[in-house]
């Protein structure tokens, strides 16, 4: 089995342990999105019991998978999913949701991730992406007698 | 009869880490979300050496000629890695990167909406030569 059967798996896993770091879109929903296609809704920040959050996690596909070499000499692409995380507002929600990802066991990275912090003079948010192998695990050994 | 095989050595560093320096490489290489609700667009020079349009290097097509010509793996693989360096600053340096807008450089040239990404020059001092492990 994968870690993650696909990009809504992915999403759902993520909205999952994100809770209380993500933003909302303008109808209360996570801020999490799968394109295409584009969201028609716009975001709005979400009142928590500490803080604000304007965090938004836009998850693509990867132009380029991971090889995985199967028997027989075939090939296959494992999907890799890029995410982007931008934080609209000035907090720390961005930086604690990047402690809540590094402790997860589920994710398995396909690259470093990129993080830029906010930046007034080339007036850029504070954002993150990160690279996430949908790799196949081995779970379970199975023993038939014969 | 009996048919025998002796299979390549596999080299011993099979990571070859491309790396750029410049605190503002991956805004260019990942492009970025603008205050004004503009995204910076990706320009992402390190894997389009080894993938893209703009490429001049075909790396498994390197990868075999170098390996049927000295027959080691390890030779061939170090070699694609540093011919992928090369092609990755000559990307920087190849007007044919898209750009959302028009802007003025130091010189006072105006940069159009397709551009080298030399800028300054800094993202190419910074590029760093091939690390294997």
């Amino acid at each position: 089995m994968a870690n993650f059967v696909d990009a809504i798996d992915l999403s759902a896993h993520l909205k999952n342990i994100l809770a209380n770091h993500l933003g909302e879109w303008e109808d209360g929903s996570p801020r999490i999105h799968i394109v295409p296609p584009t969201p028609k809704l716009q975001g709005k920040a979400k009142a928590d019991t500490v803080n604000l959050s304007e965090v938004e996690c836009i998850i693509r596909r990867a132009t380029t998978g991971e090889p995985s070499f199967l028997s027989g000499g075939q090939k296959y692409q494992e999907p890799v999913y890029r995410v982007d995380f931008i934080n609209y507002a000035d907090g720390t929600k961005l930086i604690q949701a990047a402690e809540i990802l590094d402790a997860d066991s589920q994710l398995m990275y396909a690259q470093p991730r990129a993080y830029l912090a906010a930046n007034s003079t080339a007036k850029i948010y504070e954002q993150m992406t990160i690279f996430i192998r949908t790799a196949r695990l081995v779970n379970q050994v199975a023993y038939t007698s014969t | 009869m009996t048919l025998k095989w002796t299979p390549p050595r596999l080299p011993r560093q099979k990571t070859a880490t491309h790396s750029n320096t410049a605190s503002y490489s991956p805004i260019v290489a990942l492009g970025a979300r603008r205050t004004d609700g503009t995204q910076i667009p990706e320009r992402d020079f390190m894997r389009l050496a080894y993938t893209g349009p703009f490429s001049e290097l075909s790396a498994p097509q390197f990868f075999t000629d170098n390996f049927n010509r000295t027959g080691s793996l390890a030779k061939a693989f170090r070699a694609t890695a540093q011919a992928g360096n090369r092609e990755q600053k000559r990307l920087i340096k190849a007007p044919v990167w898209s750009f959302d807008r028009n802007t003025f450089r130091k010189n006072g040239e105006i940069a159009g909406f397709t551009r080298d990404i030399v800028d300054e020059g800094n993202l190419l001092r910074s590029h760093q030569a091939v690390r294997f492990s």
